[in-house]
């Protein structure tokens, strides 16, 4: 999906009186306010997937500034930058002006909302722009390439690692680890991924699960 | 030795390989116009040499014996000690190699627990470079442990560097787990572009660019357990004996990996206010992720 698309996708999501176009910045992210936050993420989330939650960095609070959004009003931000990997949204939690750990407040991001009240809140949709091959996941066991998967298929695929079985599912052009024979998990607690910057693994079973097309040559973490 | 120079591109092959090592995927990419997999084996076998070495988990390894009082120390590790006891110095304790006994009272690597009071202030005994004590080149301080796992990596990765540089090969990357050293442009005069993980989520926060240099994270997200609560991670204070508090991730970007490496350790231990001081005066790029999410850039003299 390019970024026309994704606009046209959300004021039609949305209906032009949610909406309203606020502002468009230097790096070609816009920024929408509407009086129903819930609903919007709601139409919005049905048509482009799950949202990652993300804290807010300096970017995100130059962007907030120059909407003229950032106050003790707002309340649910959500930011769409524009970054070379396939459309995603990404959600920032503001509580009187501060920004939340999403992790540690809540597990599910409508959840928050439906609690919250009505009222007039700054939702800026950011986008990520063209994809450049995020379209295939690469299946390496024990530092060797082994299977490439098809994103845009759904489906189950099961592998066997140092240690035992692994099982991964494709769901909406992202893939997970759903079973692995670990005992931390840590591979399967990771979740559905899409983007060319992630990767899941599974340092038991020698497993590496990475998206193809990153322009990255290495994360550190 | 062959120079490297970009009329050569066309003759630049690009080699890849990756090993399980060090607790974590060793990737090493070169770009050369010979055969670049024998100097990448031995590069590897560099890595796996200091691993073992080092290791503060395998019984019998020579770290092991030299805490034992058993091993005399070698130019090797008196040249590593020597930049602990030095940084020990310039973090004011917030960086300190004497650590182990307190690493393996919560078990970090290998069943991590939430230890009692009591038993961290019994730990906290044998911790502190200054009670380190040597003699006929032997530890003789009895229960004080050395522990080099906040840079052991980042020295692999250097030494395997040099091993790829003495038999030629300019242009490489090396990445241990999160812990890159890179060296000469990418073909194309590119810099190797290295992107720092978001701890709060998914994605990146900041793409650095790399021609010669080495960057290492250090964060509270890979390894911590949470009881009751509240999250316990294993980048511990020396002097509190406790997970150090207010930062969820510090990139550090230097010349060599093992500065990275253990300035990463020693400023997320530090904290925030002493970070940017730091990075001044040591030279060093720092870049921190605090508790509020926010990020922070110093010493970036761009």
């Amino acid at each position: 999906m390019n970024r026309r698309e994704f606009l046209t996708l959300a004021i039609s999501a949305l209906g032009a009186s949610a909406f309203k176009l606020r502002a468009k910045n230097n790096d070609g992210s816009v920024i929408f306010t509407t009086a129903n936050p819930a609903e919007a993420i709601k139409r919005l989330g049905r048509e482009i997937g799950s949202f990652k939650l993300i804290p807010a960095d300096e970017e995100t609070r130059r962007l907030l500034s120059i909407s003229g959004g950032w106050g003790t009003g707002s309340r649910a931000i959500v930011f769409v930058r524009e970054l070379e990997s396939p459309v995603e949204t990404s959600v920032t939690f503001v509580e009187k002006g501060k920004i939340k750990d999403p992790r540690k407040k809540y597990s599910s991001f409508y959840s928050y909302l439906s609690r919250e009240k009505k009222g007039k809140y700054l939702v800026s949709v950011v986008f990520e722009g063209p994809s450049m091959g995020g379209n295939r996941a690469v299946v390496e066991i024990n530092g060797r390439r082994i299977a490439e998967i098809n994103l845009k298929k759904d489906g189950k695929y099961r592998y066997k690692g140092h240690k035992g079985d692994m099982v991964f599912e494709v769901k909406n052009g992202k893939i997970a680890a759903i079973e692995s024979s670990c005992d931390k998990k840590i591979c399967v607690h990771t979740g559905f991924i899409s983007s060319p910057h992630e990767k899941i693994v599974c340092i038991p079973n020698r497993v590496v699960v990475s998206i193809e097309g990153s322009s990255l040559d290495g994360i550190s973490f | 030795m062959l120079p490297y120079c970009s009329k050569r591109e066309e003759n630049l092959k690009e080699y890849s390989r990756t090993r399980f090592l060090l607790g974590t995927y060793v990737t090493i990419r070169a770009y050369s116009v010979f055969d670049a997999g024998p100097a990448i084996r031995r590069a590897f076998k560099e890595i796996e040499r200091i691993s073992r070495k080092y290791s503060f988990e395998r019984e019998g390894s020579y770290l092991n014996n030299l805490n034992k009082g058993v091993s005399e120390l070698d130019r090797e590790t008196v040249t590593l000690l020597n930049f602990a006891l030095k940084l020990c110095n310039d973090s004011n304790g917030a960086f300190d190699p004497t650590v182990g006994r307190l690493k393996l009272l919560w078990g970090f690597n290998k069943k991590p627990r939430l230890p009692a009071p009591e038993e961290i202030k019994e730990a906290l005994k044998y911790v502190g470079a200054e009670k380190l004590k040597i003699k006929d080149n032997k530890f003789i301080s009895k229960g004080i442990f050395l522990d080099f796992s906040a840079f052991a990596k980042g020295y692999a990765v250097d030494r395997a560097g040099e091993i790829l540089k003495k038999e030629g090969i300019n242009s490489f990357l090396i990445d241990a787990g999160g812990d890159i050293k890179v060296s000469g442009e990418k073909p194309g005069g590119e810099a190797w572009q290295i992107g720092i993980k978001n701890p709060l989520g998914k994605g990146i926060i900041k793409v650095i660019e790399l021609i010669d240099g080495a960057i290492a994270t250090s964060g509270d997200y890979e390894n911590f357990f949470v009881k009751d609560g509240t999250r316990y991670h294993h980048l511990l204070n020396p002097k509190t004996g406790y997970p150090a508090r207010g930062l969820h991730s510090v990139s550090v970007v230097a010349p060599t990996d093992m500065e990275a490496d253990a300035f990463a350790s020693a400023v997320f231990v530090m904290g925030k206010e002493r970070a940017e001081r730091f990075a001044v005066s040591h030279k060093i790029r720092v870049i921190l992720v605090d508790d509020a999410g926010k990020i922070w850039d110093f010493g970036n003299s761009n």
